[in-house]
């Protein structure tokens, strides 16, 4: 594999050379991740640039929806289960960890399905699910729903903030910026297929290439984006073919599609943005915590804080990197984050503080 | 007996001597501990090393292991690591009144075979019943001395230039079985937690008077936080990470849930660090021993400045951070 | 590079018992060992856990599955080694 990952080092250093500045962007945590886990950026040459985008889904959740998950979590009779990644986001002094510690009932999962069971054991309690993620963890929120409404669960539901790439990439990309060509997230294409990202070559007119998560699969995306950039051609190219297809997998599309319909949504740092939220059907709602805990919710309000001085929303845009950050690694870490780019372990702050600046 | 422990059992009367009667003591027993004096009297060196830790786990039983088997592990290692012989500890407990009496006996049974296996006495302890609610269950502290034998000294723990950095064993293995059995991972078969008296295996490396400049057990924190104690300013600590020695489920537990086998807690291996010269032959000692076979030799000390490298499969670096905060497993 | 691949995959697994650092795409593979009631067994290289197959259609046992957050996400096409092989190819030019 070394042996590979040197040849295809070698013709990256050689494509780079007759290009200027590059600059490649990743839209997906993991990628983020991965390329600060294997250190890709010691087989790159200096003038190819990697940036993250809004690949994080706990970065790009708005405080609006912190807000509401925290005020949820703190009602008596509600056991709160989600994922470990959301629980450090801070909403002003608190989190959803903070609640935790002091005795709230909440459960980190690691599957959706755990939250059928806890509703399962705790009949007298109201069981609210936060369904957070992209394409990819969107269809395993709709398969718990559509399990909850086969059984006739009365007592859990989703909070839904689940939200699709493809619109934001086009929001961000669209007005033209310095992002010479694109990597594609693999997992999200996995379930809706390499051709949602053929916009990119078409619309944008960018290289485009779905990437898997392994070194030599990043590698190999980015020697495939150099080489449509050496020879000026604009493609969208599936590289990871292990796992994903043309279409996608359409048994998740199918359940997406009925469980869930396109809504306008805010991210984080990039504003509300057309058809990129995913909201629960009429035939469904009442599973909606948005619907079912309606008065509850009606009076949180958004601007507890996004910490002064957090550039979140300017790294989640590709415009900074952490390191630009004046609370990076200082005030802001990992244990006791300012901003969601830190609490995420995905965010592009926490991969950059674990893996070294 | 009764059932379950009651207020009762803590305030010194007769059911206070009937559970130190009819448990502790047919359980722990030894002449030190059995005059039932204020304070034990033992034998000892000139120099000592002492110890305690208070322990506290959540399920209380766990695939390979409890938490007596761990409170007397973890003080017992803590006792090794500085270079002494274990002899003696004390078990204090914190019960809630209305635990079960039979997990109790589990416990105390535990805590005797692990002494046994450890080569240590239960000399003294103390027993105390809150109400109910008022902890967890079951809290206990142990504390340890251990005494310095045949002229041996308490080693230096100070890493040098040039040291290979050895593991005794596969790494992560308590922290994951742990974390499973608590979130009810449902892995098949259970991920077995590796918690372990390691008096025995230390003693065969001290045995061979190897020069051994720093040993730790990586605990909380995981042996990223044991780098980033020994490392010092004039240092470099790089780890291949291809080297690390990783049980296949643990590794994949690890990958399920996100987390670095680097910054989980362990209490069944050691860390040393020895002289490149010494490193072959202490290896090979490890390795003759069951609890030392997996042994492995994963980095190295080098010239630098403070930082912990790792070098991944690739040939890249990758700086290590210090482990902070609780792990929580995540998804995306 | 296909044995290379394969190499990949095992230790993407934990087949080997030299695992390094694992923390990688949180969707990761398994081989389907059984499948029961619309769940499959997945062999993660000696440590079996569940996943949910309502995500997909026709596996098999002896399949490789994408696993995230306890759903199979896709079955993954074997042969695809040989195909990124391919695509380097092409990309060196
Ligand atoms: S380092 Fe912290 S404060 Fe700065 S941008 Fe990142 S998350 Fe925000």
């Amino acid at each position: 594999m070394k042996t590979e990952l040197e040849a295809m080092k070698k013709n990256i250093a050689g494509l780079a050379e007759s290009l200027g500045q590059v600059t490649i962007m990743e839209v997906c945590g993991t990628h983020t991740a991965s390329i600060r886990k294997y250190a890709i950026r010691e087989l790159l040459p200096g003038n190819v640039k990697l940036v993250s985008g809004p690949g994080c889904p706990v970065c790009v959740t708005p405080e609006q929806d912190i807000a509401a998950a925290i005020t949820l979590a703190e009602r008596e009779e509600v056991v709160f289960a989600c994922f470990g990644d959301m629980m450090r986001v801070p909403w002003g002094e608190r989190s959803l960890y903070s609640l935790y510690e002091r005795g709230k009932d909440i459960r980190i999962v690691t599957s959706p399905l755990d939250a059928l069971r806890i509703a399962r054991e705790h009949p007298g309690r109201e069981v609210v699910y936060f369904g957070i993620g992209f394409e990819t963890t969107a269809p395993l929120t709709a398969a718990l729903i559509e399990a909850a409404d086969e059984c006739g669960m009365e007592n859990l539901s989703v909070f839904c903030a689940h939200k699709t790439i493809p619109p934001a990439i086009m929001q961000l990309l669209k007005g033209g910026s310095s992002i010479a060509a694109l990597l594609c997230p693999g997992h999200v294409a996995t379930i809706i297929g390499a051709q949602a990202f053929a916009f990119v070559a078409d619309e944008l007119k960018l290289p485009a290439a779905v990437a898997g998560f392994e070194a030599y699969e990043i590698m190999a995306a980015l020697l495939c984006l150099l080489q449509m950039l050496h020879r000026g051609e604009r493609k969208c190219v599936n590289m990871y073919p292990r796992a994903v297809t043309e279409q996608g997998n359409r048994v998740a599309l199918a359940l997406l599609d009925q469980v869930f319909e396109p809504c306008d949504a805010i991210w984080r740092g990039l504003g509300e943005i057309e058809g990129s939220g995913l909201r629960i059907k009429e035939r469904y709602r009442k599973f909606d915590a948005a619907c079912k805990f309606k008065t509850v919710l009606g009076g949180v309000v958004d601007g507890a804080g996004e910490a002064p001085g957090c550039i979140c929303a300017r790294i989640l845009r590709g415009q900074s990197i952490p390191t630009d950050c004046p609370h990076f690694g200082g005030a802001c870490q990992p244990e006791r984050p300012l901003g969601p780019c830190m609490a995420s372990s995905e965010g592009s702050c926490a991969a950059y503080y674990r893996y070294g600046g | 007996m009764e059932e379950r422990i009651t207020l009762a059992h803590g305030a010194g009367g007769e059911a206070y001597r009937e559970l130190v009667q009819e448990l502790f003591l047919p359980a722990y027993g030894n002449e030190m501990l059995e005059p039932l004096t204020d304070a034990a009297i033992c034998s000892g060196s000139s120099v000592i090393a002492m110890t305690t830790d208070s322990f506290v786990v959540k399920p209380l039983f766990f695939p390979g292991g409890d938490l007596g088997r761990l409170c007397v592990s973890g003080t017992v290692n803590d006792l090794a690591v500085s270079g002494a012989c274990p002899k003696y500890i004390s078990v204090g407990m914190i019960i809630e009144a209305g635990f079960a009496m039979e997990t109790l006996r589990r416990l105390v049974a535990s805590i005797a075979a692990t002494a046994r296996e450890a080569g240590v006495s239960v000399v003294t302890g103390d027993t105390k019943v809150v109400e109910g609610g008022a902890a967890d269950g079951i809290f206990i502290n142990t504390a340890g001395i251990g005494v310095f034998l045949n002229g041996r000294k308490p080693l230096a723990q100070k890493i040098a230039p040039g040291d290979k950095i050895i593991i005794t064993g596969y790494m992560a293995s308590h922290g994951m079985a742990v974390l499973a059995a608590r979130e009810n991972m449902d892995f098949n078969p259970p991920i077995e937690s590796d918690v372990a008296p390691l008096s025995a295996l230390i003693d065969q490396v001290l045995q061979a008077d190897s020069a051994i400049n720093a040993m730790r057990d990586p605990t909380r924190g995981g042996v990223a936080a044991t780098l980033f104690e020994w490392v010092t300013p004039e240092t470099d600590i790089v780890i291949e990470e291809q080297s690390l020695p990783v049980r296949p489920d643990v590794a994949a537990a690890c990958a399920i849930l996100g987390m670095d086998p680097l910054y989980i807690a362990n209490e069944g291996i050691v860390l040393l660090s020895v002289p490149a010269r010494d490193a072959e032959s202490v290896l090979r000692i490890l390795q003759s021993v069951e609890r030392g076979k997996h042994a492995a030799i994963i980095g190295e000390v080098r010239e630098g400045g403070g930082s912990v490298y790792a070098l991944t499969e690739y040939g890249t670096h990758r700086r290590i951070m210090m482990p902070r905060g609780e792990l929580l497993p995540r998804i995306c | 590079m296909i044995a290379s691949l394969k190499y990949e995959f095992n230790r993407a697994n934990g087949a080997s018992d030299k695992t390094g650092v694992t923390e990688m795409c949180l969707a990761i593979p398994g081989r389907i060992a059984g499948i029961r009631d619309g769940y499959a067994e997945i062999d993660y290289g000696g440590v079996f856990k569940q996943a949910s197959l309502r995500l997909v259609k026709n596996a098999r046992v002896g399949d490789y599955a994408l696993v995230h957050a306890g759903f199979v996400i896709q079955l993954l096409d074997q042969e695809a080694g040989a195909e990124l092989e391919k695509l380097i190819a092409e990309t060196r030019g």
